[in-house]
């Protein structure tokens, strides 16, 4: 009997997984335009007429395409990445003979072709972790989207920080929120009395409050920690903060730095000093005991950047100790308890304490929600309510939602030489009715055998309905006109034959296009789409029927690597 | 021939009836049973202190020939497990605790959520097990807030309980 594990002494089993590639980070060539007939060279978004349609044709799965010669297409491009979407009508001159069709020209198809055909999975993820662009038309990762900040919250107490106030409170909650500086969970406010606040005619003691830690039992009363009353401890604490002798010599050292900067009119001093000032907690611990070199060292790189100014010497007014005495302390130490932990210290950078006796808890850090810009086309991609309590989104332009989700719905154990039969099953999220091509790259490496039993197939679109549905809704008798596996609701499944030639995990890199009637948007949301947009509404307005002129087809096109797994050797071997 | 096993509880217990009780087992004033627990004296009997709280789910279980003797004013949470050799007073297993066989616990203690003991380990008067690692720290500082708070758990329970559940008596 075959054993289904890894031979001993290889890694663990691959897994199945199905990964699509954003080809903002593909390891193929860049899709690139060169043909003479188009303009001198594509900007991102720039829209070319295509006037080689013999080309156009072959690139084709329509069969329709065949014997429509003259045509022509609107094709917006992007050089910038591989995925490609065409937005176009039928042509001009005959609204008639061709219906609203969708695709791709032969040559964009080659080049996204080109750029992905690889079983390399750098720069594929899992459709979860993509992002789609709805006016570009293309996967987006989160490499080529770049991130907003939306607002700052504190995690404990869900308090929204407003922007401005942020920096003056060194990016920490300044409420009541804690974090313990032994097991870093967060600490609550404990009272040792536990009436307090009951018989109200009873002032509260001095100092009656604490800080305690349900998970490890920390006590702020063993560092001598208490408060008067428990509301506002993050100003009570600052007090203390402010004497403290570290805080002090970084604000001395700053006042240093910062008077040279002024008082050189460099152009770059203006970018040091915003450097310094965004910078309000560093590891004091290292510029105070070394302060003298330090400053020498940034006096020594804008030496070399701007040339010719000198520091004042600087003298520390704190000095800290030894590193030998240090070293005799530790060695000394005979319970790990006694000595803080690498995580403890380095919570606290500008004290990085040895003893657990002088760690002090930290306020919590803020967090922030972000939106998700597409860098081609400025888009928002992804955008959370401002609130910190709200979880919901007022624009998600996720991956899933939008392009063909495909699962393994059945997978052969892999045996090198053998045929294994795999089906992959692909679910449409979207609300219209989907055309799906699948293709299989001939760069893979090692380029197993692989067979696509129904390269070509549509999907039903989606219905929220049949989410109520207890089983599955096969298609109505008939309406099944590809050799597809099996047709549910809003999914097709379609069968792979799988010859592994070598031993070895089996990535197969899959080439999808998908074509689906959508609704022309009147307003012209994107910039990039404006022209293609316009041509498009206005040769429908012309010559097409009104209720063609709704809809364009659109394609899009991308590549996915699906993981089958290890690949066994033969028996015979 | 085996003697029948004997359930002796302290009139001031609430021991509730849908719960596995087995072997010799004796129960001090102010303990508390929740329905739906485990305790099983397989081994020696099992004799719980007072104002001691079990709650759902909790299984104690005493395997060794010894009696098992319980202190006073523990708290064993939902789904804990006991199979300790020892414990002393005050000490509090949290959620799906495991203080393996051969345990001795002492005073104070706390075995954090999902913590465990080693076999056979001994833990000194105050050691907390926390963190997903079962970190160990002695800590400081006062429990007067905790017996209060315990207090008056109990006489809540004592309280609530009754309402909603038969009790058991000795048998």
């Amino acid at each position: 009997m075959l054993a289904l594990n890894a031979p001993p002494g290889q890694g663990p089993a691959q897994q199945p997984f199905v990964h699509y590639r954003c080809l903002c980070c593909s390891p193929g060539t860049k899709p690139k335009s060169s043909t003479s007939s188009e303009p001198a060279e594509t900007t991102p978004h720039e829209t070319t007429k295509d006037k080689d349609q013999q080309q156009r044709e072959e690139g084709r799965e329509e069969e329709e395409e065949e014997e429509e010669g003259k045509k022509e297409k609107d094709v917006q491009q992007d050089s910038s990445t591989a995925l490609i979407s065409i937005t176009k009508t039928s042509e001009a001159s005959h609204p008639t003979d061709e219906p609203t069709t969708g695709g791709l020209p032969r040559k964009v198809m080659e080049e996204i072709f080109a750029s992905g055909n690889t079983s390399d999975l750098h720069g594929s993820q899992p459709l979860s972790r993509l992002y789609f662009c709805d006016s570009c038309d293309e996967i987006r990762c989160s490499k080529c989207s770049q991130d907003e900040i939306v607002c700052y919250f504190c995690p404990n107490c869900l308090f929204d920080v407003p922007t401005a106030s942020v920096k003056l409170e060194k990016h920490k909650c300044s409420r009541n929120c804690f974090e313990c500086p032994i097991c870093q969970n967060t600490l609550s406010v404990v009272s040792e009395d536990p009436d307090a606040g009951q018989f109200a005619a009873v002032p509260p003691a001095y100092g009656q409050f604490y800080l305690l830690c349900h998970i490890c039992h920390w006590n702020s009363q063993s560092i001598n920690m208490t408060f008067e009353k428990p509301t506002g401890l993050a100003a009570q604490l600052q007090k203390a903060d402010e004497t403290s002798p570290d805080i002090m010599e970084f604000g001395r050292l700053k006042d240093h730095l910062e008077k040279h900067f002024r008082n050189s009119a460099k152009p770059s001093s203006s970018l040091h000093s915003s450097l310094l000032s965004s910078i309000q907690t560093g590891s004091l611990r290292y510029v105070s005991s070394t302060a003298s070199s330090t400053s020498s060292n940034i006096g020594g790189l804008s030496h070399r950047r701007g040339g010719g100014d000198d520091f004042a010497h600087y003298t520390p007014a704190v000095q800290v100790m030894d590193d030998t005495e240090n070293l005799d302390t530790l060695m000394s130490v005979i319970n790990l308890n006694q000595i803080t932990t690498m995580k403890q210290r380095l919570r606290e950078l500008h004290k990085q304490p040895y003893s657990p006796e002088r760690l002090q808890p930290k306020r919590i850090h803020l967090r922030i929600k972000k939106s998700r810009r597409c860098r081609t086309c400025g888009h928002i991609l992804v955008n959370p309510e401002q609130k910190a309590q709200s979880i919901r989104f007022k624009i998600k332009l996720i991956a899933l939602n939008q392009i063909p989700n495909i699962t393994i719905a059945n997978v052969q154990p892999m045996i090198v030489q053998t045929l294994s039969r795999v089906i992959l099953r692909f679910t449409n999220p979207r609300h219209e009715e989907v055309q799906v091509s699948v293709r299989y790259g001939d760069g893979a490496q090692p380029h197993h055998g692989v067979h696509i039993h129904s390269p070509t197939f549509s999907i039903l679109p989606y219905n929220e309905v049949w989410e109520y549905e207890v089983g599955t809704i096969a298609a109505a008798p008939g309406s099944v006109q590809e050799n597809v596996y099996e047709k549910t609701a809003n999914s097709t499944s379609i069968v792979l034959d799988i010859t592994p030639v070598a031993a070895g995990e089996v990535k197969i890199p899959l080439f999808v296009s998908f074509t689906f009637k959508t609704k022309v948007r009147s307003e012209t949301g994107s910039p990039s789409l404006t022209s293609t947009q316009l041509v498009v509404s206005g040769a429908s307005a012309k010559d097409i029927p009104a209720s063609d002129a709704d809809f364009v087809e659109k394609t899009v096109a991308f590549w996915t690597i699906i993981g089958f797994g290890d690949a066994l050797p033969t028996l015979a071997t | 021939m085996m003697t029948r096993p004997r359930l002796t509880i302290s009139n001031k217990a609430l021991v509730c009836q849908d719960n596995d009780l087995r072997g010799n087992i004796t129960v001090g004033a102010r303990t508390v049973l929740h329905p739906q627990c485990k305790v099983w004296a397989t081994g020696g009997s099992i004799i719980f202190g007072s104002g001691n709280i079990v709650e759902e789910n909790a299984v104690i279980i005493n395997r060794g020939p010894d009696a098992l003797i319980i202190g006073d004013n523990n708290v064993f949470e939902v789904g804990s497990v006991m199979e300790g050799a020892k414990i002393g007073n005050r000490n509090t297993l949290e959620v799906r605790s495991h203080v393996k066989s051969g345990t001795w616990l002492g005073d104070d203690c706390v075995i954090g959520a999902v913590c465990s003991t080693n076999e056979g380990e001994v833990l000194e008067d105050r050691t907390v097990i926390y963190g997903t690692n079962n970190e160990r720290r002695t800590y400081a500082g006062n429990r007067a807030s905790n017996i209060t708070i315990h207090t008056r758990h109990l006489e809540y329970l004592m309280q609530t309980l009754p309402k909603f559940n038969h009790a058991r008596s000795s048998s």
